[in-house]
């Protein structure tokens, strides 16, 4: 079926056509809103019972308790009481914003009398470095026994963590070790939104200690003292407590990628020999595929010859596991390697590259949704998956079936045979309806400008 | 002693006019922010707000240069405009962008406000406001980012437009309901033989913003937001407004309304009538259809309405259950914190209500558990955040103000006749869900 935009298709494409020289096309700049780990840690660490989450900063800095709120609302059937702010105003920052900060953290304590209090602070509305803060915070700490933590997921992370050169905050190393569990047992990490391969791994007779939202303190402050630690899911956080007990405690940490078929299968084999349970593992594997095996073909017949277009941030494993995951459905993915086609392109540093994920491809997490538009139109695709902060509705846009993935940052979800069986009966649901995007694209409404739609950003180049 | 804890963000904070601009078709906001304040404002106010979306230029992937925090700082941001700018004209279409400046520029000091004017100097339609989160919440931002508009981009004009009425009411994305209800106001003012100057929403444009001192009147329907405006338009241009502190919300709230508009201009008598009359007798068909349901003797049905919103919906509520509905006012706290200078007469208006002024939304819960105290059933209107307090104590509950939570809002209305209708639909369906 032919798509709307065709019209545009119709016009001269040209790799530098229409006003834009070559330095312009490549220096073009990311200018959109992003999601940042802070608000999966708010998400995580206002969910741990017992524990109070207060954000220093302003009342607008805390438009995302809602989500937060969403989330723990469905998680307990209850409200959150714990997590507060310092709402910040000008008066505080022309007199300090010190005192609001040590009179919420008194009035926390006293009150509630928690296990830790956690400390979001906005840097820019203190007028403080982020080392300033940390400071700042562990001043606090001075007066109580309960940890008082600076919420930050770099404070976990070693010191060469991207571009940030800060160190890891030792408090929260020590959080680890404060309470004592014998035995053994093993630390589980999933911070993903999708309880797939928690569910396999809950069939197995393991002592865990499972680390996931809505976990109590306790699994927390008993992790240093686990034999060993699994983490899975492409949350940050996890990643980091993992390699936190691994670097500070010696607790080895195994990563974990239970994505698609093949992806579970080695991921419960994996845990099963790591655990001391490898039958036990072996039996969830055979009854797990035999149940989901005739799903899985069935998928694959509806989405032959589909060509779906992955378009994933790259945080922590997410496009890997979905490209993998799709090629176990069977469909086509454009611009992977595997197509052997060289392009020429504007999106990337690299001026050519031969396929559009990974290292070496495009990069597309760092790509602003304006640019990426070329690559969608010139694609084509059956459906577009969007795992990215600003693209997915103008792939709907475009006429498009488009299956977005929200909040990067909180992970893929998917995981496990389940997962994979279901990315691929919504895959399919997609391509055999496509009636809402067809019309969508009837309405004419981008907001940019003719030239800037039918400039090419991205072309096959002949071999 | 007051509380340091605070909870539950109603107000967000003055940078939430980028939801204003959205609301413009025609127009970019760029903020020059860090990328996640832009982005959690769109969350809390649009997304988390009764799923409003993204639009053209809004949402996700709202226009944002990024800052770097004061630990890292990388290029100035005043470095950052001049290539963003550059690359918005050549991509977008565009009739005008809207700089916004929030916390980490004010308290950095730079002068965004030079590199602005240079440009327009330069023949870009640009323009900045500098809207720093601590220095307000969103009420006070919106107003801020219209007066900004009106000072650095409308012109004086000699072209007067005969019954052109400039309407000022909802704010856009905060009030989720606001698309539905400014359609609704035009259609009852074009009902009248008014022509509506479309400033925010459907038929919106930058045009539209040059058309404002053509204008006969400037409406504002609000307490406060927007008053400061239309002063400052009489000034400048010398136009009227007529300053109408309430949404009309049913029919004899409507025509008061619409008679008080009558009044500024010469309307023809017998098309008004004829208009109001239409109104009245669909209003009243559609009503009379509740009726055994209004009269009947339930133990469920409530005798107080309690509101948490902002005084803009607190207040036309109240007048609207109490006057037509006949059912008494409880407490209206109000969240917005109105400029002290609106205060006096926002008291005024509530003579027949308790007005409680909230600060810390924390406390309202202490106070409805003493007033639920008595008993007597009760429909609490408010936001995402005060659903577990009404099953608490046990109260019905409509959700009307920001932020909505999981909620989808099209076009819907509150106001006028057909949108208080739909009002008493939902409102009815709430208390009959006990």
């Amino acid at each position: 079926m032919p798509i709307v935009y065709s019209h545009l298709n119709a016009l001269a494409l040209s790799p530098v056509a229409q006003g834009f020289s070559e330095q312009e096309l490549r220096n073009m700049p990311y200018m959109n809103t992003g999601y940042k780990g802070a608000f999966s840690l708010l998400d995580i660490l206002s969910q741990i019972p017992g524990t109070i989450l207060i954000s220093h900063s302003s009342e607008g800095c805390d438009s995302d308790f809602v989500p937060v709120e969403i989330r723990y609302r469905k998680r307990f059937r209850m409200e959150n009481k714990y997590l507060f702010s310092t709402h910040l105003n000008e008066t505080d920052v022309i007199f300090g914003v010190e005192a609001p900060l040590q009179r919420a953290v008194k009035e926390a304590v006293e009150r509630f009398n928690p296990q830790a209090v956690f400390i979001r602070a906005k840097c820019c509305m203190a007028g403080r470095s982020n080392t300033e803060m940390k400071e700042e915070i562990a001043d606090i700490q001075r007066h109580y026994l309960i940890p008082i933590l600076f919420a930050r997921c770099d404070s976990l992370a070693t010191p060469s963590y991207r571009r940030k050169p800060l160190p890891p905050d030792p408090a929260w190393a020590q959080v680890a070790h404060l309470g004592k569990r014998t035995g053994t047992f093993f630390n589980r990490l999933n911070y993903g939104r999708n309880p797939g391969f928690s569910n396999l791994l809950d069939q197995a007779p393991v002592p865990w200690n499972i680390m996931e939202p809505g976990a109590s303190w306790n699994h927390y402050i008993e992790s240093a003292s686990a034999t060993a630690s699994l983490y899975y899911g492409t949350v940050e956080f996890g990643t980091q407590w993992g390699n936190m007990l691994e670097r500070e405690w010696m607790v080895p940490a195994q990563k974990l990628v239970p994505y698609g078929w093949n992806g579970t299968r080695s991921a419960l084999l994996e845990t099963g020999r790591l655990c001391g349970g490898l039958p036990a593992f072996e039996r969830i594997v055979n009854a797990e595929e035999a149940k989901w095996h005739p799903s899985l073909t069935e998928c694959r017949r509806r989405l032959k010859g589909k060509r779906i277009l992955p378009l994933m941030i790259q945080n922590w494993g997410d496009e890997e596991s979905m490209l993998c995951m799709l090629r176990e459905l069977g469909v086509i993915i454009p611009g992977s390697a595997e197509e052997q086609i060289q392009w020429k392109t504007y999106l990337g540093e690299e001026e050519t590259v031969n396929t559009f994920y990974g290292e070496e491809g495009l990069t597309l997490g760092s790509v602003s949704g304006y640019k990426l538009l070329s690559l969608v139109r010139e694609i084509q695709a059956d459906v577009v998956i969007v795992m990215h902060n600003d693209i997915a509705c103008w792939c709907a846009r475009l006429g498009i079936p488009t299956l977005e993935i929200r909040d990067p940052r909180r992970g893929l979800p998917f995981q496990a045979y389940s997962g994979l069986v279901h990315l691929g009966q919504r895959l399919a649901g997609l391509c055999e309806n496509p009636g809402l995007f067809k019309k969508l694209a009837q309405c004419d409404s981008f907001p940019f400008r003719g030239e800037w739609m039918a400039q090419s950003l991205l072309r096959k180049q002949d071999l | 002693m007051k509380s340091a804890l605070f909870g539950q963000s109603r107000g967000f904070c003055s940078l939430g006019a980028q939801q204003s601009v959205e609301a413009i078709h025609g127009a970019i906001s760029i903020s020059y922010t860090g990328r996640t304040c832009a982005y959690r404002l769109y969350q809390g106010m649009s997304e988390m707000n009764g799923h409003q979306g993204m639009g053209n230029y809004g949402g996700s992937s709202l226009i944002c240069t990024g800052m770097q925090t004061l630990g890292s700082p990388r290029k100035k941001c005043t470095d950052l405009l001049p290539n963003v700018l550059e690359t918005l004209k050549k991509t977008h279409r565009t009739d005008l962008f809207v700089v916004l400046t929030g916390c980490l520029a004010e308290i950095i000091g730079e002068d965004t406000d030079a590199v602005v004017r240079h440009y327009r100097k330069a023949g870009y339609p640009v323009i900045h406001v500098n809207l720093p989160g601590f220095a307000g919440n969103a009420w006070l931002g919106h107003e801020k980012f219209m007066r900004g508009l009106v000072d650095q981009w409308v012109e004086e004009t000699f072209e007067q437009i005969p019954g052109l009425v400039n309407l000022w009411a909802d704010v856009p994305y905060l009030d989720p309901f606001w698309s539905g209800n400014l359609l609704e106001l035009k259609r009852l003012l074009e009902g009248i033989g008014l022509k509506v100057n479309v400033l925010f929403g459907l038929g919106s444009s930058v045009d539209a913003w040059k058309r404002i001192p053509s204008a006969a009147l400037n409406l504002v329907i609000s307490p406060w937001v927007g008053v400061s405006l239309a002063t400052l338009l009489r000034e400048r241009f010398g136009t009227p407004f007529l300053h109408w502190s309430r949404v009309p919300v049913g029919y004899t709230e409507t025509a008061r309304f619409l008679t008080a508009v009558r009044h500024c201009f010469s309307i023809p008598e017998k098309k008004f009538n004829d208009f109001l009359k239409l109104e009245k007798k669909a209003y009243f068909w559609h009503l009379n259809k509740g009726l055994e349901l209004f009269i009947r003797d339930d133990l469920r049905f409530p005798r107080a309405v309690h509101c948490i919103a902002d005084c803009h919906t607190a207040l036309s509520m109240a007048f609207f259950f109490k006057d037509e509905m006949g059912i008494p006012p409880g407490k209206l706290f109000l969240i917005d914190k109105a400029p002290a200078k609106y205060l006096d007469q926002i008291w005024s208006l509530g003579d027949a209500f308790e007005i409680i002024w909230v600060d810390n939304a924390l406390e309202i819960e202490p106070r409805l558990l003493q007033e639920s105290q008595n008993g007597e059933p009760a429909i609490l209107l408010g936001s995402f955040w005060d659903e577990p307090l009404a099953k608490k104590l046990g109260y019905a509950f409509l959700p009307i103000s920001a932020p909505l939570g999981e909620r989808l809002v099209l076009n819907q209305a509150w106001c006028g006749t057909s949108g208080a209708l739909r009002l008493l639909e939902e409102f009815w369906n709430a208390v009959l869900s006990l």
